[in-house]
């Protein structure tokens, strides 16, 4: 009952089961901005969808539940168009980039291990600067100075760059170029590790673009919609790995809790944004140290994923 | 009168020669099993299902039964220690002749562990050690006997290999002959396909009779149409994927919009 056969995973699921993980994942996706790809894909993998199928469909899904949290986003006046689109300019071309750096790495071999290795110290130095900086934040309600003073000299850098220009939403002046830099940066990251990067560059838009937390989870979503839509259509083009069914059950359920995030994440403060996250982001960490240091029960795995 | 007596006698003879010969040859030829049904159709709400094999063997025979199918490449990824405290992936390493699934369904008088240790049934190639000596390894400087029990913990865990004891039942009949039946379950995560489901009659150590019967999985319905778009068409159909996708996000927001506003 209530089970329905997917032809490109090759399985059957229950329908009930896609259909909450997908609410789950779009309510974490609505709050922090975050395309969830790093929770849903092994969980996709534990209900027997191969790797690959589960990484290609749930960025098909991905497109649905940002499509719908950009919107609610954009609704509350958070979503930063102009930056969004020089980030998106730079995560493509980055992205691009990445690919061929990754062909690179692994001819030289021993590419997995560098990659994993980068995937959790990045992980772990971006939640743990996020959890101590929020934690800060939280105790000193008003007062942004110390930070302030402390990266005053990149805050000088910043100023000296050539094309500056006025960002309305986030209320902030920077160059174009820093977008567009750090937007590559990530992008070649994002490439490397077989992730959407979303829980990189939320940090980014934090620390370094220094837009305020609400404008960056909409902002973030923007973009990521665009690198889905990119990522699904090359996957079904070149790999056939994107299963229609399996991502429009998710879709179902996560375009729903993308709007109910969204509420969420407009009724919490941007540094109780920030802790969160930046737990959920240790919590990956310490999952991945984990099973880097636990023995497997089967020595041997599937080709794909992550 | 002689004459005549010898003509009925040859005439009796030949009657029963002929009348046996027929018997003899379906005894040797005819299908030892049947198959019900044979042909499985996955639509939209395939969920795995189960077909049933019967038929009638010597009652001092063993019936032992595997579910089987074309032998093809496998590519896996070993996991393997680096620095001495990581565990990661590391080299790919490819199964070549290993079948998709491989079911085996015996008696209560045979055991799993009968199939893997007793020389009788290695020697009749039932059973994973029998696939294991089938099988070769790339690079094939790996250790074939560690890699193949650790794809057979994989294998198993996917419900795609196991052995399935006390699975086929006898009913004794007349004439010194019994009935068997067991009931073969078929997992969902097959592909579509043509499967063999063998019939092994066993008495000594050695095999009477083998009979294979087909076993066809076909995807119908909304798989099918799905499948042959994403295999045929790619970038129409992750083009269509992302559409559907904007438009639902769209539709979910537009309903939370109306929902929200009152």
């Amino acid at each position: 009952m209530w089970h329905l056969y997917l032809p490109i995973a090759g399985n059957s699921i229950n329908v009930f089961i896609i259909f909450s993980i997908g609410g789950f994942i779009g309510l974490l996706s609505g709050i922090f901005g975050v395309g969830g790809g790093f929770l849903m894909t092994p969980l996709l993998i534990m209900l027997g969808i191969p790797p690959t199928v589960a990484a290609a469909s749930d960025s098909s899904q991905i497109v649905g539940a940002s499509t719908s949290g950009t919107l609610a986003h954009y609704r509350m006046g958070n979503v930063d168009f102009k930056m969004g689109i020089l980030l998106l300019i730079g995560g493509v071309l980055g992205g691009t980039a990445g690919v061929q750096l990754i062909k690179l790495l692994r001819a030289m071999g021993n590419a997995d291990f560098l990659i994993t290795i980068t995937y959790v110290v990045m992980l772990g130095t971006v939640g743990g600067y996020m959890f101590l900086e929020s934690i800060q934040g939280l105790r000193t309600v008003k007062e942004p100075q110390p930070v302030t003073k402390k990266e005053s000299g990149y805050a000088r850098l910043v100023k000296k760059l050539p094309f500056q220009t006025h960002f309305e939403k986030s209320g902030i002046e920077l160059s174009i170029l820093m977008p567009l830099v750090l937007g590559g940066l990530v992008g070649v990251l994002a490439a490397i590790m077989g992730v959407g990067g979303g829980f990189i560059m939320v940090p980014v838009m934090v620390y370094l673009l220094r837009m305020p937390m609400h404008v960056v989870v909409g902002t973030s979503l923007f973009q990521i919609l665009f690198t889905c839509i990119n990522v699904t259509i090359m996957q079904a083009a070149s790999n056939h790995t994107v299963d229609f069914l399996l991502a429009l059950l998710l879709l179902l359920g996560s375009t729903i809790g993308v709007q109910f995030g969204a509420k969420v994440s407009k009724k919490l403060k941007g540094d109780q944004l920030k802790i969160l996250l930046a737990v959920l982001v240790l919590l990956v960490m310490f999952k991945m140290l984990f099973s880097l240091l636990l023995t497997p029960d089967i020595l041997l795995a599937y080709k794909g994923g992550h | 009168m002689k004459l005549i007596k010898r003509f009925i006698l040859v005439a009796i003879w030949v009657v029963i020669g002929l009348s046996g010969l027929p018997l003899a040859i379906h005894a040797e030829q005819s299908p030892a099993a049947h198959l019900e049904p044979n042909l499985i159709l996955m639509g939209a709400s395939y969920n795995g299902t189960h077909v049933s094999l019967s038929g009638e063997a010597p009652r001092d025979a063993e019936v032992l039964v595997r579910l089987s199918g074309e032998t093809a490449n496998d590519t896996f990824l070993e996991k393997g220690r680096v620095l001495g405290i990581l565990w990661m992936n590391k080299e790919a390493i490819t199964f070549h002749h290993i079948p998709k699934i491989y079911q085996i369904y015996s008696p209560a008088s045979i055991t799993g562990s009968d199939l893997a240790e007793n020389p009788t049934w290695q020697k009749l190639g039932i059973g994973f050690n029998a696939l294991k000596n089938e099988a070769t390894l790339t690079p094939d400087q790996a250790d074939m006997d560690l890699q193949f029990s650790e794809f057979l913990k994989l294998k198993k865990e996917e419900g795609l290999y196991g052995v399935h004891e006390n699975a086929v039942a006898y009913q004794n009949t007349t004439d010194g002959r019994k009935s068997f039946h067991a009931e073969l379950a078929v997992p969902c995560a097959i592909p579509q396909g043509t499967y063999t489901v063998t019939t092994f009659i066993v008495k000594d150590g050695k095999i009477l009779q083998t009979d294979n019967q087909a076993l066809k999985i076909k995807e119908t319905g909304l798989p099918a149409v799905i499948s042959s778009l994403a295999f045929h068409h790619g970038i129409l159909y992750g083009i269509l994927a992302t559409v559907i996708a904007i438009a639902a996000g769209l539709l979910t927001g537009l309903f939370f919009k109306e929902s929200g506003s009152h």
